[in-house]
């Protein structure tokens, strides 16, 4: 793809130090000052809190879609008969297209509970699950069966229900897969666990949410919205995000074509497991 | 005052279960129990000390003073929305906001222009471009790089961040950071010379 190793071009670098002074003496130019409008301020509040009306009246929309999406997995799963361990189709994909997002009419007096703080899936984890938690420890606060490798680094997966932790199927296990909308709907959460660094991933079930309130189905949109820091993918595709409060952990956002959220997980932003 | 705002965000636990979060809508959209207008009062303040600052590292940013208001004003509007939660989660509104510029910069979803918040400015861009650094070949080798070269860039040598800052901002990986660091450095480096070479050829 790039034409030339980094090392290369680290060595090109060393020939002219110089562009190092001018790029800094560019940037301390006064013209790069841009005059503000005098109004320019209250544009910005006004704006805003615009936006805090609209994201107010979108979480409300999403906490009753949350709802919507366990139901409708339900029903659109019910038929399969799947036992825990197998590979079943997704919530995401099934809310994202059949249910519009901005029909709301939520007035901008929003009500003050939004979310159980329970189905978030916080900086550092869910519930009793945090990231970097062994494998004893987890089982500790989960019941734990078996395990199924999902490459050579000793990275494990595990599906977790209400308050067991049981195993995929090593066919399902796809090596270097992004592990994303596979979860059956009785599922709360997957674990991608190393013998190493412990929990390394926790990919939400299709109920929960970011504290920030992003969760499957939430738009791009809101995604934008909730986080200023991050940078959507052009189309589809996935983009992470520092997870405010844990500097070690980030936010892993699978994005569909049609601009919704498919699927999230909070990871740990220095991983052995491939993901 | 803007100053006071990092420190008594710090005072804040950043850990454990986040309460104040369920609490933080009221009676209405950014106005505190007490009424305090949140909005137009801290928020507001911060704005108001933050924008020149936020402008000029914008323009640095996105090569034009448009796009710079754009850049500030998008990112503002979403920090002030959930303003409560940025200050006591982040500690730094300030540090904060640029780094989300520096994302909405490389951003592709974020094109709605917005004018208003740049003083005597002509509206059509043709009069404004030949501008300020029309002599300065860097600056226009600047301007020609894709997004995320030039935000590596901008972070690097405007915020001095170091390799591994500039990836966790970003959202890439270090090596990325390097590689598009030596990308952008060595085109630079070949438009410049191009540029010295035949005095008027781009």
């Amino acid at each position: 793809m790039s034409t030339g190793t980094p090392e290369d071009d680290e060595r090109e670098h060393e020939e002219q130090p110089a562009l190092d002074d001018e790029l800094r003496r560019l940037f301390a130019d006064d013209r790069l000052a841009v005059p503000v409008a005098r109004n320019a301020g209250v544009a910005v509040v006004a704006g805003a809190r615009r936006r805090r009306r609209g994201r107010m009246a979108m979480a409300a929309a999403g906490s009753v879609l949350a709802a919507v999406a366990v139901v409708s997995a339900g029903a659109a799963l019910s038929g399969i008969g799947h036992p825990a361990t197998t590979h079943v189709t997704a919530a995401g994909p099934v809310l994202s297209t059949t249910v519009p997002i901005a029909t709301t009419t939520t007035p901008a007096a929003a009500p003050t509970t939004m979310y159980k703080p329970t189905d978030v899936l916080g900086p550092f984890g869910y519930d009793k699950l945090s990231l970097g938690m062994s494998l004893k420890d987890v089982a500790a606060v989960a019941q734990l069966r078996d395990a199924a490798p999902v490459t050579s680094n000793g990275c494990y997966r595990y599906t977790v229900f209400l308050d067991v932790v049981t195993v995929q199927q090593p066919s399902t296990v796809v090596p270097g897969a992004t592990p994303v909308t596979t979860l059956p709907a009785d599922a709360v959460l997957e674990l991608l666990v190393s013998a190493r660094n412990g929990v390394i991933q926790v990919i939400a079930g299709p109920t929960m949410h970011t504290p920030e309130g992003i969760g499957i189905g939430s738009s791009k949109e809101a995604l934008a919205d909730a986080y200023p820091l991050l940078v959507l993918p052009v189309r589809a595709g996935m983009t992470t995000v520092p997870a405010t409060g844990n500097p070690k952990a980030i936010y892993v956002f699978q994005v569909a074509g049609n601009g919704t959220v498919t699927a999230f997980s909070l990871r740990q932003a220095k991983s052995d497991c491939p993901s | 005052m803007v100053a006071a705002l990092p420190s008594a965000a710090r005072a804040a636990p950043l850990t454990g279960p986040d309460t104040d979060q369920w609490a933080e809508p009221t009676t209405e959209p950014g106005r505190n129990a007490n009424g305090h207008d949140v909005l137009a009062d801290d928020f507001g303040e911060f704005v108001r000390a933050a924008l020149p600052g936020l402008l000029r590292y914008g323009h640095a940013l996105a090569g034009n003073p448009h796009d710079a208001a754009d850049l500030v004003q998008g990112v503002l509007e979403r920090i002030g929305a959930r303003w409560g939660t940025v200050v006591r989660r982040t500690g730094d509104p300030l540090a904060y906001a640029r780094r989300a510029m520096a994302n909405a910069h490389v951003s592709r979803w974020r094109r709605v222009r917005r004018e208003n918040l740049v003083a005597d400015i002509p509206e059509t861009r043709a009069v404004y471009q030949p501008d300020r650094f029309a002599d300065e070949p860097l600056w226009q080798a600047l301007r020609a790089l894709p997004p995320r070269q030039r935000a590596v860039i901008v972070l690097r040598y405007y915020e001095d961040l170091s390799e591994a800052e500039i990836a966790r901002t970003l959202g890439i990986s270090q090596g990325t950071v390097k590689s598009q660091a030596n990308k952008a450095m060595g085109t630079l480096r070949t438009r410049l010379g191009a540029v010295l070479e035949g005095r008027g050829g781009r």
